[in-house]
């Protein structure tokens, strides 16, 4: 029978409508991705060039018997692949949410019934999916024909996903929190900045933070960053199940305290929408 | 019973303020100033169920204003407003179900994707059960005839399939209100009109109840019953849109192209703007002299190649009704 204009009936609250708003968020942003795949693709050579020049520096200064924090040239090779690939999968999200703070424009966001941070949450996860997968295969492909294969752990790839599953959670709250300081400062692109290399050096983007001096390592230790960079690479390319519950515990944390920071900030700011109109 | 119901609704801005050059800006930073602007000073309407009303008014009048107050986005300083019985800013979860809005040129649509998909988007957004929302996306898909298009990217849409594709995305959960915020803004005439027949179609056939703001007085004249003018946040007119057509709809600015040339023409009642022996341009007032009187005049003067109305601008109407307030009988200013 025909809902009535405007009713919303208790079958459609009844089938998970929440749960399957978001997913099809998540779904069409992936499909939204794959048309841009070609362009994708062609920025992939980024990738490569940067595998290229530390595929060389480490064949040089590890030669065959050196290691950084227990990884071999041919490892080390791979761990970047990881980093750089979670770095470069990391959707713009927190562009577009900081221009929408900024214009006003999240005002048009706010009259639809759905929650403003999951939204883009979701569609952050289905952009991350085409990218990641992209990336992943180039950047394979460049390491197996530079260096050789990785002797990848099949049996625990559920924890290994996991593992990057909650690295992109922590990657999104961390850019989104600083998205969201638009709603306070005028401009909050140095924040991006600064952001974006302390993920160099405290993501362990291109050495683990294990290899660090100790007093460096503390301070990475400390931060959300190497939970969602250095942390899941490592997991992939150096297995080992202590590291597994103590990664996966820190990253609950954080993603914990980040998603109460993000949702305190949001709320805190949307009040300023209801109040000044942006 | 009114759909809308807003009594002495109010909205204060506090804005910051800077003092222009370095001094200024160290100024502004250790010692903020405000001030305040009114943006909507104590406004009262009803809406009826089913009322297609025109809510106009030029820029920074207070119409974006009062929409985002009545669809919750924005708290108001002072006044009450109920939407479909809810109040909107504590409410507007719960009324996003209830109501629709297509704003100029926001676009809700998914530009890389068809429209199709966003459609899809929509009817999980608003939790709408698979089955009904097959029903409602053939009705939309009928009414605003869009088969030829829905599987083609929103990208290489023309300007009026995309907007046809925006108002029926905000219809798909079966709003009793909808909200639209300019919908023909930078339409052709061809797209401008086929939009109107939409928006008439919807109201009439889905008795939805459609608060349309704009800019352009022909949709005004072709489309509401009702008109409400606001100005420097004041309703400054509340009235029947024939009213407002009698009253100050009635300067034409008409431009004539010529079939043949013609050196000389005679038209009483009208101020010529510009002749030529290819066209003429000239403004007609209704009140003192019926279009059609003027037009039979010329017609059996000249052949006509192609010929152009132009409606007064909105702030002409607006300047019209400051100069004239308005006449007995049903009509009333408010303000």
């Amino acid at each position: 029978m025909p809902v009535p204009p405007g009713k919303v009936s208790s079958m459609q609250l009844a089938r998970g409508g929440a749960v399957r708003k978001y997913l099809r968020v998540a779904e069409i942003s992936l499909t939204n991705r794959l048309a841009y795949l070609a362009d994708h693709l062609v920025s992939s050579i980024f990738l490569i060039l940067i595998l290229f020049i530390f595929s060389q520096l480490w064949k040089t200064v590890l030669g065959t018997e050196g290691q950084i924090a227990g990884l071999d040239s041919t490892r080390m090779l791979w761990y970047m692949v990881f980093t750089e690939v979670i770095a470069l999968s990391t959707p713009g999200t927190h562009s577009l949410v900081s221009e929408e703070v900024k214009s006003g424009d999240i005002a048009y966001k706010l009259v639809r019934p759905y929650s403003y941070i999951l939204y883009y949450f979701s569609s952050h996860c289905g952009e991350y999916a085409v990218r990641f997968v992209t990336n992943l295969l180039v950047g394979s492909a460049f390491a197996y024909l530079a260096m050789g294969p990785l002797a990848v752990p099949w049996a625990k790839l559920g924890w290994v996903l996991l593992g990057l599953a909650l690295a992109a959670a922590i990657n999104f709250l961390v850019s989104f929190s600083v998205a969201l300081l638009a709603f306070w400062l005028e401009e909050n692109r140095p924040f991006f900045w600064i952001l974006n290399k302390m993920l160099f050096i405290f993501g362990g983007l291109f050495i683990p933070v294990e290899a660090y001096p100790q007093g460096l390592r503390l301070v990475s230790y400390l931060l959300p960053l190497r939970y969602s960079i250095s942390g899941p690479a490592l997991l992939v390319v150096n297995f080992d199940y202590a590291f597994l519950w103590q990664l996966l515990a820190g990253q609950l944390v954080w993603v914990l305290l980040l998603a109460a920071l993000v949702t305190a900030m949001f709320r805190k700011g949307v009040r300023r929408v209801h109040v000044h109109g942006g | 019973m009114a759909v809308i119901d807003v009594k002495d609704l109010q909205k204060v801005y506090r804005t910051k303020t800077k003092e222009p050059g370095l001094r200024g800006s160290m100024q502004a930073l250790l010692r903020p100033s405000y001030s305040e602007v009114t943006a909507v000073k104590g406004i009262s309407l009803a809406v009826e169920k089913g009322e297609l009303l025109a809510f106009i008014g030029p820029n920074g009048a207070g119409k974006s204003t009062t929409i985002k107050m009545l669809t919750g986005i924005l708290t108001p300083t002072a006044g009450t407003a109920q939407v479909l019985g809810l109040v909107p800013w504590e409410a507007r979860r719960q009324l996003a179900y209830k109501i629709g809005s297509v704003f100029g040129q926001k676009s809700q649509l998914w530009y890389h994707l068809p429209a199709l998909d966003s459609f899809r988007l929509l009817g999980s957004i608003y939790e709408i059960d698979g089955g009904e929302f097959a029903k409602r996306l053939a009705q939309v898909v009928e009414l605003f005839e869009l088969e030829e298009f829905i599987k083609t990217p929103v990208r290489k849409l023309s300007l009026g399939q995309r907007m046809r594709c925006e108002i029926a995305a905000s219809i798909l959960h079966r709003p009793q209100v909808i909200f639209l915020d300019e919908p023909t803004i930078g339409l052709d005439v061809v797209a401008k009109l086929k939009i109107r027949e939409l928006i008439k179609r919807l109201n009439e056939e889905e008795q939805t109840t459609i608060f349309l703001t704009s800019h352009d007085a022909g949709d005004i004249e072709q489309l509401c019953k009702r008109v409400i003018v606001i100005n420097y946040g004041e309703i400054i007119l509340d009235a029947s849109t024939s009213y407002l057509r009698h009253n100050y709809l009635t300067t034409k600015i008409v431009n004539v192209k010529f079939a043949s040339p013609c050196p000389e023409l005679k038209l009483s009642g009208v101020e010529i703007l510009k002749h030529t022996e290819k066209g003429v341009k000239f403004r007609a007032d209704t009140r003192s002299r019926s279009m059609e009187d003027v037009l039979t005049e010329l017609f059996s003067q000249v052949d006509a190649a192609d010929i152009s109305v132009e409606e007064p601008a909105m702030e002409v109407i607006i300047r019209d009704i400051y100069a004239r307030p308005a006449g007995e009988g049903e009509q009333h200013a408010a303000g």
